[in-house]
């Protein structure tokens, strides 16, 4: 324990209980040393900062607070974040895997408590695994929407995200010594092969660099590093296609496909689901829009109003998304039909009438932007029943939840 | 060691401990105190199970299996079979939520391939690119020595007519 204070010192267990892995030379590969640590342990890393980042836009455009401006521009921003954070989570599993493979043996350190702070700190490490673990199964097990427990994945995901983060900033704290050790010491551990005989047996210098650390024999740092690179690279490769819809001929294993679906784009939420399937198509449909000036208005009248055309993204916090051409009636025009003045946020209300996305709460950055449509129509056919029939809310750069289908009313917020 | 900059870093590693304590703190708040979470022993479980699941049953049978390949395997074929082991297993559990439940979503735009399939697939593709790796390696590494030995015997030839 670098540096830390022992609070109290503990004795050290007797040595008939230090049997299996716990054993003194139990875990033979030279490569469960600091440098594998530091190198997987960074990649590890950025993967989890990336996810962090992204997550928390991804909450903060769902759950906005007041004072944030919210950009409506590049239409592509929540695509792209939230492509970014499924991707990033999905390349952490095989980082992890590796990652948890070269500390391993620390699992057994002899002796297992040293003092109040080493327990502190192994303890730190069990809520970083924990945590990790469970961010990545969690997500992972929320993109194929199976949810074999009994919390909501959002919530629970969020909490435990900022839990695993403080752990790691812990760990973070207490290993940058060794850290920065594993990331530097490369030459010393040349010279040190060379001084114990692997150079010899390569016989190549540069043989010598790629074996470092390794046992005479044993498998080279080289293999490490580069199958944990292949290894992210082969999760991401045949996943991306879901949110790069370029690389949908490599989307052999993601949870979605981007053209897959009614229209050829996909669901989250299907009209079954929401138990709108009556009400949807009933012939009584007409959007209310409520405000100094109220009205009501058929399917009809609305298809009558000026049309207009948007290209935009719809992209699902599951990490979906794929364009798609959207007409309709601007959302501006309807809302100034009303009276309803610009800068006014809007809470749009569906025929769904259960679930958190019942109905929700736009804000006036997005109400007020020439492209955010009630649309009608997509890729140039009246909207399915799965799409959200008779009208649904698109507008730019928001998580597809918040783009409600089959809307009924529309009010000042 | 007693550089200059060593307290200073000792500082900053403090307040890096303090501030991911703090953010530690918060998450375990929000957890404890989210009001739309009413199972939190399931939580629990679920963090619990997560670390044993890797620490007493995935990472003891991947040693288990490194330590029997360690007994029959050159170091050649040993860090090929474990190149293999990571990559491959990596898209397996990456795959598990599809394979198992795969056409159990009403709604048929969720999981619409066939995982199976498609990662036999991905697995045989894999599987055939490291033996036609393998057999390009072992190839170029008998050219190599044959050079090196060809090289050799030049060298010791050229020897001997300097001797003379």
């Amino acid at each position: 324990m670098a540096n830390f204070p022992s609070l109290t010192r503990f004795p050290t267990p007797p040595q008939w209980l230090r049997r299996g892995p716990l054993r003194e030379g139990a875990f033979r590969s030279a490569l469960h040393d600091e440098r594998s640590a530091a190198l997987i342990g960074t990649a590890l890393g950025v993967a989890f900062a990336v996810a962090l980042v992204t997550g928390v836009i991804s909450h903060e455009l769902q759950h906005p607070p007041s004072w944030l401006p919210l950009p409506t521009r590049p239409v592509w921003f929540y695509r792209f974040t939230q492509g970014l954070h499924v991707a990033s989570g999905l390349a952490a599993i095989p980082l992890l895997l590796a990652k948890l493979w070269t500390v391993y043996p620390r699992l057994f350190a002899w002796p297992p408590l040293t003092s109040a702070a080493h327990a502190l700190e192994r303890l730190s490490i069990g809520v970083l695994v924990a945590g990790a673990v469970f961010e990545l199964a969690t997500g992972l097990l929320n993109i194929a929407q199976w949810y074999p427990w009994h919390f909501p994945f959002p919530q629970t995901h969020f909490w435990v995200a900022w839990i695993t983060v403080g752990a790691l900033l812990v760990h973070l704290a207490v290993k940058a010594p060794a850290i920065a050790r594993g990331l530097r010491n490369r030459i010393e551990q040349t010279e040190h092969a060379a001084q114990t005989g692997n150079a010899a047996q390569t016989g190549h210098a540069a043989q010598a660099a790629d074996a470092a650390g390794a046992e005479p024999g044993g498998v080279s740092r080289r293999v490490l590093i580069g199958s944990t690179a292949l290894a992210v690279l082969a999760v991401t490769a045949t996943t991306l296609g879901q949110s790069v819809t370029s690389l949908r001929f490599l989307d052999l294993l993601a949870p979605r496909t981007p053209h897959d679906g009614p229209q050829d784009v996909p669901i989250t939420r299907t009209a079954a689901e929401a138990g709108v399937l009556r009400s949807a198509i009933a012939p009584g449909w007409a959007l209310e829009v409520a405000g100094p000036r109220p009205f009501r208005m058929t399917l009809a009248e609305l298809a009558a109003l000026p049309q207009h055309r948007a290209r935009l993204p719809i992209a699902c916090v599951e990490g979906w998304s794929v364009d798609v051409d959207w007409q309709g009636v601007r959302l501006r025009d309807l809302l100034a039909r009303a009276g309803v003045p610009a800068g006014t946020a809007i809470r749009v209300i569906s025929l769904e009438q259960h679930g958190a996305y019942a109905q929700s709460l736009m804000p006036h950055e997005y109400a007020d932007d020439r492209s955010t449509l009630l649309a009608l129509r997509l890729n140039g056919q009246p909207l399915s029943i799965d799409h959200g029939y008779p009208a649904r809310i698109i507008a730019p750069a928001r998580p597809g939840v918040l783009q409600t289908k089959w809307v009924r009313r529309l009010e000042a917020a | 060691m007693s550089r200059p900059g060593t307290a200073r870093v000792a500082r900053l590693r403090f307040a890096l401990g303090a501030a991911g304590a703090g953010v530690l703190g918060y998450g375990v708040y929000g957890l404890l105190t989210e009001p739309a979470i009413q199972n939190l022993g399931n939580v629990g479980e679920w963090l619990v199970a997560g670390l044993l699941l890797h620490d007493a049953v995935l990472a003891p049978l991947v040693f288990a299996a490194c330590a029997l390949a360690y007994r029959g395997l050159g170091a050649r074929l040993r860090g090929r079979l474990a190149a293999l082991l990571l990559v491959c297993g990596s898209l397996v559990l990456v795959s598990v939520p599809a394979l198992l439940q795969q056409g159990r979503n009403p709604n048929a735009t969720v999981l619409p391939l066939d995982y199976a399939r498609n990662l036999a697939v991905v697995l045989a593709v894999i599987v055939a690119a490291a033996a036609l790796y393998a057999r390009l390696d072992a190839r170029r590494r008998r050219r190599r020595a044959a050079r090196s030995r060809r090289e050799q015997e030049r060298a010791e030839k050229s020897e001997e007519t300097e001797e003379r």
